[in-house]
């Protein structure tokens, strides 16, 4: 008599559908070892949706995966759902860049805000003297006199009585 | 087949870690850039026509093409006699009388001053009024006659080509004649210099259609060992403080909200910087030359007084501004900006509108101006000058 091999565990996981789900349950309702073992399995299973896949029973699970003959790569599932201190790592570091610069990109958005100088400040009257001789010293050139001015900034009448209008040909 | 799900994970943080910084940078560049805008208008400070042969921002002037030997040999003569003649500014002594002819932003004029200059100082007497010494200032050697010196005529010969013409006279002295051309082989700038000491005795500057612009020349000199009559320190002579980087105080100004070129129009670059603190404050001073034009743009904090007497209001691009006789000035978002230049009104005209007050639209800034405008003011905020 041939038993379920690896038709078992189809048949516990649901997998097993029109004819072959028929001569399975078949022979299960007249092999006493194939129910044993199918009852041992679901036991089993149950037993790993309680577990959770939590990374300190990853052990447990391996030995009553080995006691019940089953092929390690149900390790697999469980150890791919939890990070790897290296992966942990990446991602930490990825955060912490994305976080930086985000928030320097949000400082800067904020910062940009509103009118640029709207402040209007105090009143001020250009030192137009003062200014001419700091042009002619970047210059090179002769420092413009002051045009007269009834007030406002500081007047020098000498300079204003040098020039004179001319008109040119 | 295990080490396949970590490496999403790797690529993630290394893209992350790279390309996000990089990509927000590209965006505060842009948006850094899409603040400089300038509005156009064709309204003019002094009336007179927008110039149309001004050249685009950054062009360089190309030289023609050498055809013989002879005007190869006067260009590097021209070149060599402006050199010796900024050296001769520094080192002559001498003194004489000045008389500078121009055509200023309320109609023509002429200024005569007396000169005297020996051993790294000048003294100024402007009509009949006290002897200033004038120039000196942070302790810099004097130096500069009718505005050949040696950052000046670096900037001439980037844009011009100095070309050696030939002798003649001029205020009883024997000159050497330098003319300086455009790209297209108009008159710029014509110089006489001194045959022996090679001192600039005259410059005349010629405006691309309107003829002479400026007549500057000694109407009186002598050289020699001179007396130069107790002065008292000109106005300008103290507190200003030179700038070693002038675009990185540009930037720092950038970054309190304004764009102001580094190129001004008529291809006037940035060539210095200073800072000074006055009655009302700080001070920021910008140069801009060509090598014959210059422009000194003076920006400090505030705003001008509603009545300006003296000076003559008028609306450019629908700003107000005040113009005397080689000033401009105007306010505007929290900002006073005055110009003072030697350059004719078409290109005083010009230089306005590219300026804040009346260049920058209102319009708001966007996303990217917004992160652009953060990125400026998060920087000027690190800054240690500032």
């Amino acid at each position: 008599m041939s038993h379920l091999g690896d038709n078992l565990s189809a048949l516990v996981d649901g997998e097993l559908t029109g004819t072959d789900l028929d001569r399975a349950n078949a022979h299960l309702a007249a092999c006493e070892r194939c129910r044993g073992d199918a009852a041992a399995l679901r036991a089993l299973k149950s037993q790993l949706r309680g577990l959770g896949g939590g990374a300190g029973h990853a052990e447990l699970t391996s030995k009553l995966l080995a006691v019940a003959g089953q092929p390690p790569e149900y390790l697999d599932v469980a150890a791919d759902t939890r990070l790897s201190p290296g992966r942990r790592r990446y991602f930490v570091w990825g955060a912490l860049s994305l976080a930086v610069v985000g928030g320097v990109g949000a400082a800067a958005f904020g910062m940009g805000g509103g009118q640029p100088g709207t402040r209007p400040g105090p009143d001020v009257v250009p030192q137009t003297e003062m200014f001419s001789v700091q042009h002619a010293t970047t210059s090179g050139d002769v420092p413009f006199p002051e045009p007269s001015r009834s007030e406002g900034s500081a007047v020098r009448p000498h300079q204003s009585a040098a020039r004179v209008p001319v008109r040119r040909p | 087949m295990r080490s396949v799900p970590r490496r999403p994970a790797l690529l993630l943080s290394i893209v992350a870690t790279i390309s996000v910084p990089g990509a927000l940078t590209a965006l505060a560049v842009l948006g850094h850039y899409q603040h400089e805008s300038a509005a156009s208008s064709v309204q003019t400070v002094s009336g007179l026509p927008v110039p149309s042969g001004l050249p685009e921002p950054n062009a360089r002037a190309e030289v023609p093409a050498i055809v013989t030997q002879a005007q190869a040999r006067a260009r590097a003569r021209g070149a060599a006699l402006l050199r010796q003649a900024a050296a001769a500014g520094r080192t002559a002594a001498y003194q004489g009388v000045e008389s500078i002819a121009d055509t200023t932003m309320t109609g023509p004029g002429t200024m005569v001053a007396r000169v005297w200059h020996r051993g790294g100082v000048t003294v100024m007497q402007a009509g009949s009024g006290r002897p200033e010494q004038a120039y000196d200032s942070d302790g810099r050697a004097t130096e500069g006659v009718f505005g050949v010196t040696t950052t000046m005529v670096g900037l001439l010969e980037n844009r011009y080509v100095p070309v050696y013409l030939g002798t003649g006279t001029t205020v009883g002295h024997s000159a050497l004649i330098v003319a300086v051309r455009r790209a297209d082989g108009s008159t710029a700038a014509r110089y006489w210099l001194d045959a022996k000491t090679r001192l600039p005795l005259r410059r005349d500057l010629y405006g691309a259609s309107a003829g002479v612009v400026s007549d500057e020349r000694f109407t009186r000199v002598r050289f020699a060992t001179t007396t130069i009559p107790k002065a008292a320190a000109g106005p300008g002579s103290t507190g200003w403080a030179t700038v070693a980087s002038p675009v990185r105080l540009l930037s720092e100004l950038n970054g309190s909200g304004f764009r102001v070129p580094r190129t001004l129009p008529g291809n006037l670059s940035l060539y210095a910087a200073s800072r000074a603190r006055t009655s009302s404050g700080r001070v920021a001073d910008f140069g801009f030359s060509d090598g014959l034009l210059a422009v000194s743009l003076f920006v400090e904090r505030g705003s001008l007084p509603r009545k300006m007497p003296g000076w003559r209001a008028e609306r450019v691009s629908g700003h107000l501004v005040y113009a005397a006789q080689h000033e401009v000035t105007m306010s505007g978002r929290g900002f006073v900006y005055t110009l003072v230049s030697n350059a004719p009104p078409p290109t005083v005209d010009a230089v306005v509108r590219a300026l804040p007050p009346s260049g920058s639209p209102a319009a708001p800034p966007g996303i990217l101006g917004r992160m652009g405008r953060g990125f400026d003011r998060l920087v000027s905020v690190l800054d240690p000058f500032r």
